[in-house]
This record gives C-alpha cells, structure tokens and sequence, in this order.
C-alpha cells in the first residue's frame, strides 16, 4: 500500500494534538482570562488546519471571525464577570458522572463508525463525486467567477448567505437590545479602569500607520473576492475590526465618535437591506428572487456579467452588515452597555 | 502493521474531529462556570465544523479557485480542486457561530449583574430565595 | 404576484423588521401597524399557497435564483407544509394583534426593537417550514433560536439564566443537526431534502452505520429543541418567565416548528421503510413519548404558577405528537398532522387567556382565576374552552386530535401509549376543573381580588366587570371560535390535506 507524499500527514497529527491540548486546557484552567486566550489560540490552530486543507476562504473567516474578534469579546466581557473559578463541589457530581460515562460510550460507537466512512482525502468519496464537480467546471461559464467557493456562497446558495447576513444582524439586534442602556444610570461595575487618554506614544503609531491600511486591505478583500481567496465577510470583518483596533489604542469614546452608534445601526441593517433589495429586485424585474439576471438588462451586460456583478453587489452588502455588527457588538459587549468605556 | 498505519493516516481527522466533540461537550455539561461552559460550546462547534471541512479535502488537489491556462481559459479539471461546497457551509456556519457567542456573552453580563456571580450553584441558590 | 408568494412570505416580516429597527423617531403606534401589516402580508401569501397546494393537489416549488436543485436552494411547499405555515402566519397575526398593550407595558423603552426580533422570528419560523434543503433549514432554525433568546431575555430579571440554560441547550440541538447533516452529506453527496431521499434508497447506503448516526443526530437534535422528555428542562423556566407576548409568540409555534422539522426528515428525506425497519430503537419512542405525556401532566398538576402549568402541558402535548408520529400507521400520523394544527391553537388560546388575566389582575398564581367568570366572563369562556379542547370534549379539535392518536395506538397495539393517553386525559380534567372551580365559585371576598368599590351603607363589596382590552379580547376570541371551527371541519381538513400528506408506505 503505498502512501501519497502530498498530504503532510505529520504536521496534521502535531496541530490535531496541539488542538486537543488547548481544548481540554482551556476548560481546566481557574482564571478566565488564561482560558480565554488559550480559546484563542485553539481558533488560530483550527484556521491553521484549516489552511492546510486548503480550505482558505474558511481559513481566513476563522482567523478574522473566530479567532480575533471572539476573544477581543471574551476579554471584553471578561471586565464584568468574576475573575476566577470556584472548585467544583462534590455536591451534585452523580448525574454528572453519569452523562460521563454515556458520553464516553458514544464516543466510543462513533469512533468505531468511523471505519465505514470513506478514506480521508479520497478524491472518489460521495461528496467529491455527486455535487461539486459540476460546480467547478460550471461556476465560470455562468458567473465569470473564478473563486468557485464565492460563486457557490453569493449565487447557487445565495438564499443561505442572505439569511446568514440576518443571522448576524439578530444577534447585533439581540445584544444591544440585552445591554444597552444609553440613560446614566449608577451602574456596579467590578473592575473599575482608568480612562486612557490615548498619549501612549507606540499606540498611537501603530493605530496611525496600520489602521488606514486595514481599511484600504479590507476593501481589496472584499472586491478582489472573485479572483482570490476573499469576499464580503473577510472585508466587513476586517474593516470592523479596524475601528475595534481604534477603540483598543485610543478609547471608545475616539471610535464612536468617527463612528456613531446610530450610523452602526443603519449600517446593520443597510446591509442586509441591500442584500434583500437586491433580490427583491431580480422579483420585480420577473426572475425568481436573487436571480441576478433579471439585472442584464438593466446594466447592459450579458447575463454571465449581470451576474458576476450582482455577486459583487450582495457582497457589498453583506460586507456592510458584518462590518457595523462587529462594531456593535464590541461597542456593547466591551462597554457594558453603556457606551462610556470600552477595554 | 502497515495496515494499522493505513487505517490511522485515512481516519485521523475524523478521530481528532470527535474526540474534540465531546471535549466540549463535556465542558458544557460538566463544569460549573458559566463562562466555561460557553468555551465549552465554541469547542464543540468548532470540532463540527472541522469534521464537516475534512469531508471537502482531496489527494492532490488546491485550493477551489480556477486556474486558467497561458491563453485565459480556465483549467477546469474537478479532481484538481478541493470540494467547495463544505467551504460554504462552514463560513456559513462560523458566522452563525459568534453570533450565538455574543449572544451569550451579553447574556453572561447580564446574568452577573443581576444575580453577582456566574457560577451555576451559586445562581440557583440565588434562584430560590 | 402569486408565484412569488412562498418567498414573499419569508421576506416580507424580513423588510418589515430592518424597518422597525430604523424607525425609532415614528412611534409606537407606527410600530405596531407595521409589524400587523407585515404579518398580515405573510399570512395571505401562506393562505394562497395553500390554496393552490390543495387545488391542484401538488407541491409547489419556487427555485431561488432559477438554480435547479440540487445545484441551487428549492422552496418546497407541499400538503404538509402548507397548513403548517398559516399555522405559524395565522398564530403570529393574532399575537400581533394581542400585543398592543402587554408589548408596551414590557417593553416602554425599545418597543420597535422588540417588534423587530417579532417580525424576524416570523419569518424564521416561516423559512424553516418552506424550505427543501437541510442546511438552509440550519440557518433559519439558528435566525428563530436567536430571535426568540432575544425576545425571552426581555422577561422579568430571573430571566437571563433561564434564556441562557435555553441558549446552551438550544445550541447542542442545533449542532447535533448540523453534524447528523455532516453526516448524510458525507455519505450522500447532497444537501436537498428530495436529491437526499434518492440517493438513500440504494440499499448500501440503508445498511451503513454512519447514515444511521447521522439520522440518530438530526434527531436527537430535534429532540431538544422539540423539548421532548427528558430533553425537556429548559422549557419551563424559560417560557414561563418571558413577558406575556413572548409567550403567546414563542410556546405555541417554535416547539411545533421542530416536530415538522422531524416528520420531514423521518418521512421526506429518509423513508418508512427506513425509519421502522432500520432504526432498532423506534419503538422505544412510544414509551417515552407515553412518559412524556404522563409525566408533563401530573407535573403541571403540582403547579403553582399558571404560565409553568401551561408550559408542561406543552411537554405533556409534545409527548402525543411524538408518539403519533412514531406509531408507524395512518391513523397515528394523521392525529400528530392535525394536533400540530390543534395544538398550535389551544396552546395560543390558553397562553393568551393567562395572558390577559395576568394583565388585569397583576397576579400570575392560579389565585388569579378568583371569580374569574364575574369579572372577565368572556376571557374565562375561552378558557373553558381552551380548557376542554385539552382534555378532549367534542366538538373542539382537541377530542379529534386523541381520536386520531388513540385509534392509531389501537391499531399499533401499543396499550403503553393507549394507557398514557387516557391517564393524561384524566389528569388534565382534574387540573382544570379544580381551576374552572376557583373561576366559578371563587372566595370574593378575599381582599387582594376584589377590584369593586366598597358600598358605604352595606360594606358589601361589587364585583365590576373588569374585561380584557379589545385589542386583546378579538384575537382571544377569533382563537376559541378557531379551534371550534377546527374541530367541526376535522373531516374536510384531514380529507383535503391531512390524507395527500401521508408519506407512501404507511
């Protein structure tokens, strides 16, 4: 039985085991803080994986997603909760042991099953064979898009990345609904900090030279999506995450006052607006909803660049939600609700 | 021996992908903290979103963007790319992952304020005053 | 205009809530028509589609973007579904409706942000009954789950820990149906609900372990999120602590929106044959279906609080649904078909009931059905016929729905299921006349409930009459007379849409 050379199978068992370490780390560790880092680092391994697999366009969601902005959150809120962990008390430890131990024998079913599944990296799986390869050999004769990965995201499934879009819109509607209290009233809070007033001299370089540089980046990302590994999600983070690395380096009072609340919310749901708008477009123009060549017409492109163009477009949109919900949510969940202070 | 080999290189993905699994199942169910259990669920997802990747990987092949040959037309040999269609899903499914995180941090923020304390005992003691 | 209606009534409360998000300056009342005009919208759609479902007596398919499935996502709307979704439509128009007063008492500050997370749990709910691929049914499911841990966090302040016990258990369920969906696409190929049943016809596919882990999955999943015993303890708290608008919204419709979810995948992607054959543990599920049902009713019978008694009859409910469906004959699909329709409406008319009660009397205890019938006559008399649609009295749909169930159950020779039905029954009489009782003969004069002025000369105290608000009462009504209705018209409901839906093979 001879082995293909191509897959670097020692460097996935190192990061796997790697990844194992940091998952049952993150979990055992008393100070939340620690814990909250080791997530971080466990995210980082996973999009390393990930990039391995040459799964790039997840790789890089889960880098901006996963493993920046989920710990910039779990730090933020990290302000406002009790530092350090209690021991467990041996009080209610029998039902616990006993999901263990059904936890354990399923484990054990579902390893053992694993024999049945096809081979890892068999290019003749079911998967491989049924779907996918009319996708890429018919992405660019119908889309013009070589990133075959964007075309499926923003035109075959393109239902799915609306509701995606809304997904993520919610949740920034949920928190601010949850925490935000904008009137001044006493608030506990437990972890009193001094407001920094952005004289740090390497803070304020580092801000100066690489926040406009984010931007310009983010924006290459999310325009450049059909050519390279990219799109509308990786910009909107990446653009949100340049006014969260503003808010870091001066406070939050600098960022929310280049970028206001009230602005982050149309931006929300401007997004997602243009996304729905777009398809409710293509309707009135008496294709089915978010078929982009009911645009054709209107642009005066053949239907190939019609919807080439409206992948653009709900790109657009869907990178403008991203980008005002990371936003929010760092602004609600670092501040505490009330929009004072920030990390 | 060598088959042992073999059948370890062909499945280990999927091996690591459920043990990962149920470590974060474990930490939901299992520990006291709240904070912890909400880890717990980040690792959890994440290990099901890894084993819904490895299914997309092919022997050989690149990353899902079309090459095109010396005269601009694209090389559009199937097996010559990886699966781009549990690329979607995933992205689509990390998102919908930190939307529920922040959902569930803010409801942390609120739970410590409301109740002083994020350990699961503590608060329903708290509970049955 | 009507062939885009069964995607106009998934987008339409998704505009309606972008613009409730916006319009912070316009007012309450602006709000509260907008979100009644978009769910009205989304109801007529749903109404049409079923029309033209049961006039031509085929699905109707809508392909998003003109993509053939499998390659693009398909709407499916077929008998099924169809009834589900002015189901889901017609229970959040009432709601709507209904909420005019309680909304605001709730929410004075955010009216429209609320009204929003409304709208979008709509259409979320909405989405995921239409849809004819798995995944997408992931994210709509993930969309109500959100929208609804938004909604129930704006409950009193014990609330947060109970949304937050919701939204862990809520994710294991949808993560587990993300990976049982793992599961079948790495076996299979495909993510459409009708490519996928194709392809799992091949006999190599039926035998394999991992199509069975991936079912077990999916269903496990739905399981949770179905609160089904004993998957069921994040239920109670987090209903029962919502405000009343919450629940009037949420307890009737997202726990019925699961069991489609898993007649769908039980019968449309996989098979009968499938399912009972295969699957060696189906007939377990009679057993804790029955437990189910036992157990949820005797619960709610030590009950205090009203809204908590409500919510393990949902539990009790939910156990009938399940059985029914697992019960392998026509009958017993049948019953669970037409007790989703029949719970969806006694489940709304009861929380809308307590609901008004709640909100005249400011007392959420049963002390509040204190001389009930005096002072709210017609509330308490929907209530009593909310009350003996759960117990099961004709004509209401209730008695159809066991009907249906107990014949199925007859027929199976499953007496475990057929003893449990009775028994619940019994349990339930027992809970409301002991309530009827206090409504009716109820002490007047205990200080607390007497809202009448006292007399100078007799120190007699009078009863005012102290009614529901009309904006509160119409939908209250409506409801009561529905589930009449319902169970009048059992017989041209499950003749013209009940029988096409019944998966071949049973």
């Amino acid at each position: 039985m001879t082995w293909d050379a191509s897959l670097l199978w020692q460097f996935d068992i190192l990061v796997l085991l790697m990844m194992v370490i940091c998952a049952v780390t993150a979990l055992a560790l008393e100070g939340l803080l620690s814990s909250a880092i080791v997530t971080g680092v466990y995210s980082f391994l996973i999009c390393l994986m990930w990039t391995h697999m040459m799964a790039v366009d997840v790789a890089f969601t889960e880098a901006a997603v996963g493993a920046a902005i989920s710990t910039v959150i779990f730090l933020g809120t990290a302000q406002y909760i009790s530092r350090w962990i209690k021991k467990d008390r041996p009080g209610e430890q029998g039902i616990k042991q006993l999901t263990i131990v059904i936890a354990v024998i399923c484990a054990v079913m579902m390893l053992n099953a694993t024999r049945d599944l096809p081979d890892w990296a068999d290019p003749a799986s079911p998967a491989s064979k049924h779907l996918s390869p009319e996708y890429i050999e018919q992405a660019y004769h119908e889309t013009a898009t070589p990133n075959v990965v964007t075309a499926v995201l923003a035109d075959y499934r393109s239902y799915d990345t609306m509701f995606e879009a809304v997904v993520v819109f919610a949740a920034a509607l949920v928190v601010m609904v949850l925490l935000r209290r904008t009137s001044h009233k006493h608030r506990k809070v437990l972890h009193l900090r001094p407001k920094r007033e952005g004289r740090d001299t390497v803070l304020r370089g580092a801000a100066q030279s690489i926040i406009p540089v984010m931007q310009i980046f983010a924006l290459y990302v999310l325009c450049h999506g059909h050519y390279s590994p990219g799109g509308g999600f990786q910009g909107g983070v990446i653009f949100g995450a340049s006014f969260i690395l503003l808010a870091l380096c001066y406070n939050l009072k600098f960022s929310m006052n280049r970028f206001r609340e009230h602005a982050v919310l149309w931006c929300c749901a401007g997004g997602v607006l243009l996304y729905a708008g777009i398809g409710a477009a293509c309707l009135g123009l008496g294709w089915n909803f978010l078929g982009y060549a009911a645009l054709a017409d209107l642009l005066g492109v053949s239907e190939k660049m019609a919807r080439s163009h409206g992948i653009l477009a709900v790109e657009v949109g869907v990178g403008i939600t991203v980008m005002a919900v990371m936003v929010s949510l760092y602004y609600d969940l670092a501040s505490g609700g009330d929009l004072e202070d920030g990390l | 021996m060598d088959d042992l080999f073999y059948f370890i290189i062909s499945k280990y993905n999927y091996w690591a992908a459920i043990v990962l699994l149920f470590i974060g199942l474990f930490g939901i169910i299992v520990r006291n903290n709240l904070m912890k259990k909400i880890i717990g669920m980040v690792i959890f997802q994440t290990a099901i979103l890894l084993f819904i990747v490895s299914i997309g990987v092919k022997r050989g092949a690149t990353v899902p963007i079309l090459k095109f040959s010396l005269d601009k037309q694209p090389l559009l040999d199937a097996t010559a790319y990886a699966n781009p269609l549990p690329h979607v899903l995933i992205l689509t499914a990390i998102v919908v992952g930190v939307a529920v995180l922040g959902v569930a941090l803010a409801l942390l923020q609120k739970i410590q304020r409301v109740h002083g304390t994020i350990e699961e005992d503590e608060i329903l003691e708290d509970m049955r005053k | 205009m009507m062939d885009h209606a069964p995607i106009l009534m998934i987008v339409v409360p998704v505009f309606a809530s972008l613009a409730l998000t916006l319009i912070g300056p316009m007012g309450h009342r602006a709000a509260y028509g907008l979100l009644i005009l978009s769910v009205a919208g989304s109801l007529a759609a749903a109404m049409a589609t079923l029309v033209q479902v049961v006039w031509t007596g085929q699905a109707v398919h809508y392909r998003m973007g003109d993509w053939v499935p499998p390659m693009g996502i398909e709407l499916v709307i077929d008998h099924l579904s169809a009834g589900v979704l002015v189901m889901i439509s017609g229970c959040a128009l009432l709601t709507a409706i209904y909420s005019m007063h309680t909304a605001r008492q709730d929410n004075p500050d955010r009216l429209n942000h609320y009204y929003a997370l409304f709208a979008l749990l709509v259409a979320g709910l909405m989405g995921m009954t239409a849809t004819g691929d798995v995944f997408n049914l992931y994210v709509l499911l993930e969309i109500s789950a959100l929208s609804s841990y938004g909604l129930l966090a704006r409950g009193k302040g014990r609330a947060y820990y109970a949304t937050f016990r919701y939204l862990m258990m809520g994710t294991i369920g949808a993560s587990f149906y993300l990976l049982g969906v793992g599961y079948l696409y790495i076996m299979t190929g495909s993510l459409n609900m009708a490519d996928l049943a194709e392809i799992l016809k091949r006999p190599e596919l039926g035998a394999s372990v991992n199509v069975r882990i991936g079912f077990t999955l999916i269903i496990l999943g739905v399981w949770i999120k179905m609160a089904l015993f004993p998957l069921h303890a994040w239920m109670p708290n987090a209903y029962s602590r919502a405000g009343t608008t919450t629940a009037c919204l949420i307890a009737p419709l997202m726990t019925k929106v699961s069991v489609y979810v898993m007649l769908r995948i039980m019968f449309t992607v996989f098979s009968v044959d499938y399912v009972f054959q295969q699957i060696a543990w189906s007939r377990l599920v009679i057993y804790l279906a029955s437990a189910a049902a036992v157990l949820g009713m005797i619960t709610a019978l030590s009950q205090r609080d009203l809204r908590k008694m409500l919510t393990y009859i949902i539990v009790a409910e939910i156990g009938y649904l399940t059985g029914g469906a697992w019960l392998a004959n026509t009958a017993g699909y049948t019953g669970a078909v037409y007790h989703i329709l029949a719970d969806g409406l006694m489940t709304l008319c009861l929380f809308m009931a307590v609901g008004a009660i709640i909100y005249r009397t400011g007392v959420s205890t049963s002390a509040a059905m204190e001389g009930i019938f005096q002072r709210m006559p017609v509330t308490a008399g929907v209530f009593l016929i909310a009350a003996a649609s759960v117990v099961g009295i004709p004509p209401t749909c209730g008695f159809f729905s066991k009907w249906y169930l107990l014949q199925g159950a007859v027929q199976a020779g499953e007496w475990v299921f057929v003893a449990a039905l009775i028994i619940a029954g019994l349990v339930a009489a027992t809970l409301f006349f002991r309530l009827l009782e206090r409504a009716f003969f109820g002490r007047l004069d205990d200080p607390v409930m007497a809202t009448g002025s006292e007399e100078p000369h007799t120190g007699a105290r009078t009863i005012r009459l102290n009614e529901a608000p009309l904006t509160m009462l119409l939908p209250l009504v409506f409801t009561g007379a529905a589930l009449l209705g319902l169970g009048i018209y059992t017989n041209e409901v499950v003749r013209y849409l009940i029988r096409w839906s019944v998966p071949a093979g049973m």
